[in-house]
């Protein structure tokens, strides 16, 4: 495996995030509904806690049906479309390499766009006794989580050539399974199944 | 660095696409790939390129398969697919500087095989444009350079003068012309004017299979058409006797007045392949106290083999 590849994709691939205002309208929009939903219902509760940020359901849903998706869409279903699929796969790199560039780019986009809610935990702590060690592990289970969706949305996106169509019939298979994934806090491998 | 497809096939379902070619293309040829919409044309491109598996057969590109050792082929090859791929929102630079990086051009040599590249392709006016907001010349341009960044000892070009102008046409095909000296090149088109221009060996593949292969001129040769002679006569003679004197000649078929200009009369005489008639013509028209204006021998053109080979 060359690293250098890997290197190549991965920076060709955050610059054309960032190139293009997908990156940065996906970014506000997350921050500003998740910003909102969170507020409102943490001035409601009245405890320091972030449980609501990571517990929402919206917020969520916002995250993994909505904004995931949005920058899948892009990876692969555009280069298809592009033909530039056939460059990439006529070039000296191998699949691995291709894909794990392009993987590290998204969970990059992800981290990125998930690391305003530190400010919440600083505000918040000045505020009021709030533990770190739950915040962060949470944070990482939404970039673990974002990551998960990001591969199973790409199965999706990888297989269709026509991306719009497959993000309704998705977005729409994911809404409705979505209020029954506590079914995974008893069998977790359920939901990798369904998901 | 020579290609050698053996007995390949593919399928894409249950359509044939190429059925059971074999041929070979050595260092310093330019092949030509001749071919109706459908023919097979870039599928073949498309598997010597790695980019499809082969149903049955194999590939092989400077001793290297295409299936099992797919990325040293690709190490060795450039590629124009025939939907230009390009990222609409780099610049050329950027997309020829991640191109090179790609195919393992060295750091050092990066900027000066860019920097040769955009000379060689014409494009120092737009290097620093949104390639998206180029013109099809330009774009079809970027993708050339694209495919010879890393000095290839294989070029395949899937139509590669789609959409430049007429002096660009020239350019680049004289660039082919001057890669193919040392390189071994393999370039599909359907304008049969860029074959006898830029190739120096031809093959025509129909529904999948190949019909014809050989120098441009050899298939000139064993093209199975007849010989015609236009001939124009001046308008003072006896239009039927001399028509009629014509068809005497051994080895005519047809005679067949065409048009009366005024002063002239113009005939079409068909006849049968390889036989140059002219002399006796001549012979007849004089005999037939005629004056004689103008007589052409026409040869039977690329464009008429490839219509012969692919009805």
């Amino acid at each position: 495996m060359n690293t250098q590849n890997i290197k190549t994709i991965f920076s060709k691939e955050l610059k054309s995030y960032f190139n293009s205002p997908i990156a940065y309208i996906v970014m506000i929009v997350f921050m500003a509904i998740s910003g909102f939903l969170f507020t409102m219902s943490f001035f409601q509760i009245n405890i320091a806690s972030m449980r609501e940020f990571f517990g929402s359901f919206f917020i969520q849903l916002v995250l993994f049906v909505v904004f995931i998706p949005a920058i899948t869409m892009r990876s692969f279903s555009e280069e298809k479309k592009q033909g530039t699929l056939e460059l990439l796969l006529t070039k000296p790199v191998t699949d691995l390499e291709l894909i794990l560039g392009k993987y590290l780019s998204a969970l990059t986009l992800i981290v990125i766009t998930l690391s305003p809610t530190i400010l919440y935990f600083i505000i918040i702590k000045m505020i009021g006794p709030i533990p770190f060690w739950p915040f962060l592990t949470s944070l990482l289970g939404y970039i673990l989580m974002s990551a998960f969706f990001y591969r199973r949305w790409r199965v999706y996106f990888i297989t269709y050539r026509k991306p719009d169509y497959c993000i309704y019939s998705k977005c729409a298979y994911l809404s409705v399974l979505f209020p029954f994934r506590k079914i995974t806090y008893c069998i977790p491998s359920f939901g990798s199944f369904i998901f | 660095m020579s290609i050698k497809v053996t007995n390949l096939t593919k399928y894409y379902g249950s359509y044939l696409a190429v059925d059971d070619i074999t041929f070979e293309a050595k260092k310093g040829e330019i092949l030509g790939f001749l071919g109706p919409n459908g023919a097979g044309k870039s599928t073949t491109m498309k598997i010597i390129t790695t980019y499809l598996p082969p149903t049955a057969g194999t590939v092989e590109v400077d001793g290297f398969d295409v299936e099992e050792k797919s990325l040293d082929v690709r190490k060795k090859l450039g590629y124009l697919p025939e939907l230009n791929p390009l990222y609409y929102d780099m610049t050329p630079v950027e997309y020829l500087d991640f191109v090179a990086k790609l195919d393992g051009v060295p750091a050092s040599d990066i900027k000066k095989r860019r920097e040769e590249m955009i000379k060689v392709c014409g494009l120092e006016s737009v290097r620093t444009k949104d390639i998206g907001t180029l013109s099809k010349g330009f774009k079809q341009r970027v993708g050339l350079a694209q495919a010879m960044i890393n000095n290839p000892d294989v070029l395949i070009l899937d139509e590669p003068t789609s959409g430049l102008d007429p002096n660009q046409i020239i350019e680049i095909r004289n660039l082919i012309k001057k890669l193919g000296r040392e390189k071994t090149v393999i370039l599909s088109t359907h304008i049969l004017s860029e074959v006898t221009a830029t190739c120096n060996r031809v093959i025509i593949i129909n529904k999948g299979k190949i019909v014809a292969d050989g120098t441009p001129e050899e298939l000139q040769h064993k093209s199975k058409g007849q010989s015609v002679v236009t001939l124009e006569v001046k308008n003072n003679c006896d239009k039927s006797a001399l028509s009629g004197s014509l068809k005497e000649i051994r080895n005519v078929n047809k005679v067949e007045f065409v048009k009366d200009t005024g002063d002239s009369f113009v005939f079409n005489i068909y006849g049968d392949k390889g036989a140059d008639l002219r002399e006796v013509i001549s012979g007849k028209v004089t005999q037939n106290k005629a004056v004689l204006l103008s007589m052409q021998a026409k040869q039977s053109s690329l464009e008429d083999i490839f219509r012969e080979l692919t009805k």
